[in-house]
C-alpha cells in the first residue's frame, strides 16, 4: 500500500512537473475582441495599442490575436466563444455591449480568463470588469468649452445611452455650468460607436444650428475634420486627435490601458488573477499615485491663461484634492442628487456607476 | 434658431446628400435609356469610393509639386486634396466605376448575359473587393478638400455655407440638364434611345446596338465611380474610407430612376427629395418631438422609407410607367436569331 501511495505521488509528481514544464514553453494566450477597426484612431486603436504593449513586455512569453468589428450583442457570442475555444488564457472584450456575451461564455469556459471593459457585471469567477474614469477628462473640457464658446452652444455628440455615456455628459454639463451659465448643450445620439459618416453628420449638424465647440464620445476622428473644415472647436476622443484639427483640437481624452493590460497579463502567468473590478482614472488610486487609464493629451488652440488653468484642474483631479463631481449636485427637476442629499461631498462610485439620469442644466430627455 | 443661415445651411445639406445620388442616377438614366438594366450601381460606388479615397490620399502633395509650387507651401497643403489632385481623384474613380463596368459589358453584350444577375453579382463583387482589400485607414488619409472659390468666402457668415458648395455638386445638377439635351437634341442620344426603344428596330436600320449600349454602360460605370468619390471624399467634410459606407446609395439611385419615370428633371426632383430625407435624420432627432424607438429606428431609416413610400405611389400609375420605360429593358437581344 506503502509503495503503491509513492509511486502514485510519484507518478503524480512528475506529471505534474511535466504540466508545469509545458506551461512555461508554452506562450500565454492573449485574445481581444474589438468593436471597431483597428484603424478606428480612437477607441479601438487604443485597445490595440495595448495589445502592443504586451507584446513589448513579455516578448516570446505571449502571444496575442485580435478580432475587429464584431458587433455588440448575440454575434459578440460566437467571436468571443470561437477565441475561447482557440485556447486563450485571457480574453480582453473591450466594449460596453460584450457585457452579457462575455458573462455567457465565461459560463462555458471556467478555465478561460475574462476582461470585459466599462461594464459592471462579473457572474462568474473568471470574469474581471474595468473601466478608466474618462469623466475626470469631461471635467477639464467643460471648464475650457466655457471659457472658450463665443455663440455658448456646445454640441454634443453621443453614442449610446449607457451609463459611462450619460456620466460623461453629466460631467461635462456641471463643469460648463459652473463656470459658463449661459452656455448650451444640445447633444445628439449617434447610435453607434464608430460610424464616421452618421459622426460627420452630426457634427455637421450640431454646427448648423450654431455649436461653435463639438465634444464626442464615438471612436473616429470625423467630427474633428469637421470642426477643422468649419472653423470651430472639438475636442479629441480616446486617441490623440490633434493631427486632424490643427486649428480646432483643444485637448483629446486619451485612453490608457497599457499598464493595466499588462498588469492582468502578468497575474495570469503567474496564477495569481482573480476576479476584480479596477477603475482608474487619472491616477490609479485617485490620490496622485500611479498612470491611470485616463491621460490628456496636446492641449492647443486656447489663450496660455486658460491652459494653465485647465492644467492646473487636471493635477487637482489627479492628486484627489478635487473630485470630478462635487456635491451639491441636482437632478434636472431641481432636486439634490441622493448621494447629496445624504451629505456625501461628492457622487459615490455607485451612483457614477449606474448613472441612468441626467443633471440640472442638462435639456432633454435620455432616449430609453 | 430657424434663421437665414439655419436655412442655408439645411439647403447646403441637402444638396450635399442629393449630389451623389443624382450623379449616379444621371448614369444610370442613359444605360436605361439603351435598354441596359444594370444593378451594379452600388458595387461601381463603392470601388469609386475606396479608389476616389486612394487616389487622394496620394496626390494630395504631390500635385502641389506638380503645379510648381515650392516644398514650404506644399507642406502647408499636405493633407489637403488641392484642385488638381481633386479632378485627377474623380477621374480616377470614374476610370475603376468603368472597369468594373467593362466587366459588365463583356458579360452582358458579349456573352448574352442576363442583365439583373450580372448586375448583382456586379455589386457582390465591388462590396466583396472592396472589403478585402480596402486600404486601412491609419496608413492614409485625406485631411480636407481645398474649396473652389477663395477660403475668405467660404468663410463668410451665412452665405460663405453656399459659396462652399462643392464644384461636383454644380456639375451634377448641369449634368442633369446636359442629359436631357443629350437625348432629346443630339443624334447620339437618339440612337441611344432607339436602342433602348427596340433594338431589333435599330438593328434593322443599320445601328450597332451592342456598340452603343457598351458605351452608355462604360458611361454608367464612371458616373457611378465620381458618386462614390463624391461620398468618400466630399460629403462628410471629413474624407473617409470605410467598408460599406456607400451604404445603398447605388440602389437609391436605381430607385430614382423609377421614380423619375426616365425623366432628367425628374431625376433632380427626386435627389432633392431623398436628400432631405437623409438631411432630417438628425435635425429632427434635436428637436426632440419624437419618442426614441422613432430616433433610434425610424429616423435613420428615413432615407430608405421615402423612396419606399414614393415608389409605392408612383407604380400605382402604371401608365405613366410604361408610357416612358424603355421599351427593350434588360430584354435578351440576339439579332442573328
Amino acid at each position: 500500500m506503502k509503495l503503491m501511495k509513492t509511486l502514485t505521488a510519484g507518478l503524480l509528481g512528475t506529471a505534474m512537473a511535466a504540466v508545469t514544464l509545458a506551461a512555461q514553453a508554452e506562450p500565454t494566450k492573449v485574445g481581444f475582441i474589438y468593436v471597431g477597426p483597428v484603424g478606428d484612431l480612437g477607441w479601438t486603436y487604443r485597445h490595440d495599442q495595448a495589445r502592443l504593449a504586451i507584446e513589448e513586455a513579455f516578448g516570446d512569453d505571449v502571444v496575442t490575436t485580435y478580432k475587429e468589428n464584431v458587433e455588440e450583442g448575440a454575434t459578440a457570442v460566437d467571436a468571443i466563444t470561437d477565441m475561447a475555444e482557440a485556447g486563450q488564457d485571457i480574453i480582453f472584450t473591450t466594449s460596453f455591449g460584450y457585457m452579457d456575451p462575455t458573462n455567457q461564455v465565461a459560463g462555458n469556459y471556467p478555465n478561460v480568463k475574462f476582461e470585459h471593459a466599462t461594464g459592471f457585471k462579473r457572474e462568474h469567477d473568471n470574469v474581471s470588469t474595468f473601466s478608466a474614469r474618462f469623466y475626470e477628462g469631461r471635467v477639464i473640457q467643460g471648464l475650457i468649452a466655457a471659457k472658450t464658446t463665443k455663440s455658448n452652444k456646445i454640441g454634443y455628440i453621443a453614442s449610446f445611452p449607457i451609463p459611462e455615456v450619460i456620466r460623461g455628459i453629466n460631467a461635462f454639463t456641471t463643469e460648463l455650468k459652473k463656470h459658463n451659465p449661459a452656455a448650451e448643450v444640445e447633444i445628439i445620439w449617434a447610435f453607434s460607436w464608430f460610424d464616421p459618416a452618421k459622426e460627420a453628420a452630426a457634427a455637421q449638424t450640431l454646427i448648423d444650428n450654431g455649436a461653435d465647440i463639438i465634444v464626442q464620445h464615438t471612436d473616429s476622428p470625423a467630427a474633428m475634420q469637421v470642426a477643422e473644415a468649419r472653423g470651430v472647436k472639438a475636442f479629441g476622443q480616446a486617441s490623440d486627435m490633434s493631427r486632424f484639427g490643427p486649428n480646432a483640437h483643444l485637448v483629446s481624452i486619451v485612453d490608457s490601458w497599457d499598464s493595466y493590460y499588462v498588469d492582468r497579463v502578468q497575474a495570469v502567468m503567474d496564477g495569481s488573477w482573480s476576479s476584480s473590478d479596477t477603475w482608474w482614472g487619472l491616477t490609479k488610486d485617485g490620490m496622485g499615485g500611479g498612470q491611470g487609464m485616463v491621460k490628456l493629451a496636446s492641449y492647443g488652440n486656447m489663450p496660455d491663461a486658460l491652459m494653465a488653468e485647465a492644467k492646473a484642474l487636471e493635477a487637482s483631479l489627479a492628486s484627489g484634492a478635487r473630485h470630478a463631481m462635487p456635491c451639491p449636485i441636482n437632478d434636472q427637476a431641481g432636486n439634490l442628487v441622493k448621494d447629496c442629499a445624504e451629505g456625501a461631498e461628492h457622487l459615490s462610485d455607485l451612483t457614477l456607476v449606474t448613472m441612468d439620469f441626467y443633471v440640472e442644466g442638462v435639456t432633454g430627455n435620455i432616449p430609453q | 434658431m430657424a434663421d437665414l443661415t439655419y436655412w442655408l445651411a439645411l439647403v447646403v445639406t441637402i444638396l450635399n446628400y442629393a449630389t451623389p445620388l443624382l450623379i449616379a442616377a444621371i448614369g444610370v438614366l442613359i444605360v436605361e435609356k439603351s435598354g441596359v438594366l444594370n444593378l451594379g450601381v452600388e458595387g461601381m460606388m463603392i470601388v469609386g469610393a475606396m479608389v476616389g479615397y486612394i487616389a487622394g490620399s496620394y496626390l494630395d502633395t504631390s500635385s502641389c509639386a506638380l503645379m510648381g509650387f515650392d516644398g514650404v507651401t506644399c507642406l502647408q497643403w499636405e493633407g489637403t486634396l488641392t484642385i488638381p489632385g481633386y479632378i485627377a481623384s474623380f477621374l480616377l474613380a470614374g476610370l475603376a466605376g468603368a472597369a468594373l463596368a467593362s466587366l459588365f459589358a463583356v458579360m452582358t453584350q458579349m456573352f448574352g448575359a442576363n442583365h439583373v444577375a450580372t448586375g448583382l453579382g456586379l455589386t457582390i463583387l465591388g462590396l466583396t473587393v472592396t472589403n478585402g482589400f480596402g486600404p486601412d485607414a491609419k496608413d492614409m488619409r485625406v485631411e480636407s478638400v481645398a474649396n473652389l472659390l477663395p477660403d475668405s468666402w467660404v468663410a463668410l457668415p451665412t452665405v460663405g455655407r453656399l459659396l462652399g458648395t462643392d464644384l461636383l455638386t454644380v456639375l451634377a445638377f448641369l449634368s442633369a440638364v446636359a442629359a436631357l439635351y443629350f437625348l432629346n437634341r443630339t443624334r447620339v442620344g437618339m440612337l441611344v434611345r432607339a436602342a433602348g426603344e427596340n433594338h431589333y428596330a435599330a438593328h434593322a436600320l443599320g445601328y450597332h446596338v451592342r456598340l452603343i449600349r457598351v458605351g452608355t454602360i462604360l458611361f454608367g460605370g464612371f458616373m457611378a465611380g465620381v458618386a462614390g468619390a463624391y461620398i468618400s471624399l466630399v460629403q462628410l467634410e471629413a474624407p473617409t474610407w470605410r467598408e460599406g459606407m456607400t451604404a445603398g446609395a447605388g440602389w437609391l439611385a436605381l430607385a430614382l430612376i423609377l421614380f423619375s419615370t426616365w425623366r432628367p428633371l425628374r431625376v433632380v426632383l427626386g435627389a432633392l427629395l431623398f436628400g432631405l430625407a437623409f438631411s432630417l435624420e438628425l435635425r429632427l432627432q434635436s428637436l426632440e418631438w419624437m419618442p426614441s424607438w422613432g430616433v433610434q429606428f425610424v429616423l435613420p431609416s428615413l432615407p430608405y422609407l421615402v423612396p419606399v413610400l414614393v415608389l409605392v405611389i408612383i407604380s400605382r400609375n402604371a401608365a405613366m410607367i410604361r408610357a416612358n420605360q424603355p421599351g427593350s429593358l434588360a430584354q435578351p437581344f440576339n439579332p442573328s436569331s
